[in-house]
């Protein structure tokens, strides 16, 4: 009796292997998901307060990905009182060489370096921190499968990803996450952050992806801050006019290209 | 068996307990349903943008305050502008641009009976300026920016000893951030790469001086206008700028000619006149990023800059002609990106070469100093700004301070407040000494849609 019980265990505690894949594969595998080369979009973003009050910034972005960088011009369109501010940012592959960033104000007439800040602030006031909207390095966590789901009819992984030092966590601002990954394309669809401030998550949640050719990319990203189980602040940010994977050249992206502005 | 099928669904369910919690009742399918976003269609070739800005000036009066500040105790502005823009752009790297500012200042007919001086009247009351007119297309290699506009030299924001090309709007000293207070000028500039580095070149072609506080207004109470003597429109400037973006750091070579908008001020045949000398200058600047700082350098050699001595005499100012000197400025300073919050520290100083007596009576002296600390923090997902910044003349308190507080909130997309106390404290700088018998509350609104 007392080895069934032994060979139970180990069975239930081994359910995931038997899935097939552990989670550093699943990881592995969305990780390795192809990205266009380049692709360029216009952004709306819309935030909401708690009494449901809109303001809504909408972003002409371009991106490129090189050996070295991912490379990014963003330029706001809305609203009127910064049209015209433009951003271009490096986004360097090795994890510890610092993002370059410069800031264009038309009414300044010059490009100014921004130093890199403290990566979980708010990006332009939104429920999106300049860390989520940076790349996520693999072995920075260690990710454990917990069980699979369906959201939306589709199936997906659920996994829980934990900061694997203090560093991490101060980078990035999150302790763990639940994430949500699709089966059948191995994309990320939602996911739960723990912040390192008690009682505040922010949830994050795809509610559908656009196929470009061999890419899945998010039509609309939903992220929502929670405090104590109530809900703070939410933001809206939907991709439109995208194109993909369009003839992106280097020039495009220099202090030169910023200054000549909108 | 029915013990098996039981342990096993305890320890299903204790494993189940220890790994997953309820996330999907966290996730509400709906929980943006009320939001409706509006993507725009194609952007258009045009653009029209409009801005309505009110601001009041309350002058708060200290103790000590002379009989001339205290007729202007009280509201001393209530003014209104509006600054319509439209642009054209077919293409990137081509369009054209116009934005005019229109305003009026309405303190003269809500206080009528107040001692308001004719020239402050005359250059508050009703306003015109054109803030940007030009066009811009591709020429070889570069590009060309023609018309009304502004171009911002050098890496530091407050004390910069490079940024020399745009006259500055010192009407309300301390209000004006650096951006804000720079007054276009009319020039062409051409913009290239060379290589790894960004070379901007460009002429002058109309000369605007710094715009100060008129005579008989709140902080000039008891001054003279003085007639200004502009540069004619062939004494043009010229630069040529160099920068390089390599790494960490930002680098940039200046070499300009430029005249002096600051001007100083002369007699001749018994009138106040404000003159302008050209000054020829070469300096460079350097930044580097590290960590969430800047750390800012500058330096310039600044050739014939032009001084007066006006000696009293019984019948008026005296003048002593003017004399030309030469000085070695530069200027180090730190901006710390601080997540919600920016700090700025600068610091600068002047050294006069070759400095004598009639120098010194012309109120140049062989070094000076001037500093600049500024904070900025947003909370509310960057509703609410606060800031404070203070600047002084001289290392020791006594040579003059401007400190400020400001708190602004945006009520919506494009509608903002703002709320600034200013206080001056007398010392060698020229508009402190006029304006510290009185510190200023300015509110202000402004809204662009």
């Amino acid at each position: 009796m007392k080895r069934s019980i032994v060979t139970l265990v180990a069975t239930v505690l081994a359910l995931p292997l038997a899935w097939g894949q552990s989670a550093d594969d699943i990881m592995a595998r969305v990780d390795a998901n192809p990205e266009p080369q380049s692709q360029r979009s216009t952004m709306t973003m819309v935030l909401v307060d708690q009494r449901n009050q809109q303001r809504v910034r909408q972003i002409q972005s371009q991106q490129m990905e090189t050996e070295t960088a991912n490379l990014s011009l963003l330029f706001f369109l809305q609203p009127a009182d910064v049209r015209g501010t433009g951003f271009l940012m490096f986004d360097y592959h090795q994890p510890d060489r610092d993002t370059d960033q410069w800031l264009w104000l038309p009414s300044l007439g010059r490009a100014r370096r921004i130093a890199g800040s403290d990566q979980t602030g708010s990006f332009m006031g939104s429920d999106l921190s300049y860390a989520d909207l940076s790349r996520r390095h693999l072995e920075d966590w260690r990710y454990q499968l917990l069980r699979e789901e369906e959201v939306s009819g589709e199936p997906v992984w659920l996994i829980e990803a934990t900061a694997r030092d203090q560093s991490v966590v101060d980078r990035t601002g999150y302790q763990r996450s639940i994430l949500y990954v699709r089966q059948d394309i191995y994309q990320l669809t939602r996911a739960v952050h723990y912040t390192s401030t008690e009682g505040l998550i922010k949830l994050m949640n795809i509610p559908a992806f656009e196929q470009h050719g061999d890419y899945w990319l998010p039509g609309e990203i939903q992220m929502v801050t929670q405090r104590g189980g109530r809900t703070e602040h939410r933001t809206l940010l939907r991709f439109s006019e995208r194109d993909v994977n369009y003839p992106a050249n280097p020039n495009d992206f220099t202090l030169n290209r910023l200054e000549r502005g909108l | 068996m029915a013990r098996f099928w039981l342990t096993l669904w305890l320890l299903m369910g204790l494993t189940g307990l220890a790994i997953a919690e309820d996330f999907d009742a966290l996730f509400d399918d709906d929980v943006f349903a009320d939001v409706e976003v509006r993507t725009q269609p194609t952007e258009s070739h045009w653009h029209w943008q409009n801005r309505l800005d009110w601001q009041a000036i309350y002058n708060t009066r200290r103790d000590g305050a002379s009989d001339e500040e205290r007729a202007y105790s009280g509201w001393s502005a209530n003014r209104f502008y509006w600054q319509p823009r439209l642009s054209w752009q077919p293409a990137t790297g081509v369009g054209w641009a116009g934005e005019a500012r229109l305003g009026w200042d309405s303190i003269f007919t809500l206080r009528d009976n107040a001692p308001w001086h004719p020239d402050d009247r005359d250059t508050r009351e009703w306003m015109a300026e054109l803030r940007e007119f030009r066009f811009w297309l591709p020429l070889g290699p570069g590009s060309l920016s023609y018309g009304v506009q502004t171009e911002t030299l050098g890496l530091l924001d407050g004390l910069s000893v490079l940024n020399v090309l745009n006259a500055q709007d010192r009407t309300v000293p301390g209000l004006a951030s650096p951006d804000d207070a720079a007054l276009p000028n009319r020039s062409a500039i051409y913009s290239t790469a060379l290589a790894d580095y960004r070379v901007r070149t460009g002429v002058v072609q109309l000369f605007y001086p710094d715009r100060l506080p008129p005579a008989g207004s709140d902080f000039n109470p008891g001054g003279q206008s003085p007639r200004l003597v502009k540069p004619g429109e062939a004494d043009l400037g010229a630069y040529l700028a160099m920068s390089r973006a390599s790494g960490p750091w930002d680098w940039q070579f200046l070499i300009a000619s430029s005249f002096d908008s600051s001007g100083y001020l002369t007699v001749n045949e018994g009138e106040l006149e404000r003159r302008f000398s050209r000054v020829n200058r070469a300096g460079a600047a350097v930044s580097r990023v590290q960590g969430i700082a800047i750390w800012k350098a500058e330096t310039a050699l600044v050739h014939n800059l032009e001084a007066a001595a006006l000696m009293p005499g019984p019948q008026g100012p005296v003048p002593q002609g003017a004399h030309r000197y030469h000085q070695w400025q530069s200027a180090l300073g730190a901006e710390w990106n601080l997540g919600q919050a920016n700090l700025v520290a600068e610091v600068r100083h002047n050294q006069t070469f070759q400095q004598d007596s009639e120098l010194e009576l012309a109120g140049v002296t062989e070094s000076s100093q001037q500093w600049l600390l500024a904070m900025r923090s947003r909370h509310w997902r960057e509703r609410l700004e606060m800031n404070a910044r203070v600047f002084g003349q001289g290392f020791d308190a006594d040579s003059g301070v401007i400190a400020g507080l400001g708190i602004a909130y945006d009520w919506r997309d494009g509608m903002t407040s703002e709320l600034n106390w200013l206080t001056y404290r007398e010392g060698n700088l020229p508009p402190l000494q006029q304006a510290s018998g009185n510190d200023r509350l300015v509110l202000s609104s402004r809204w662009t849609w």
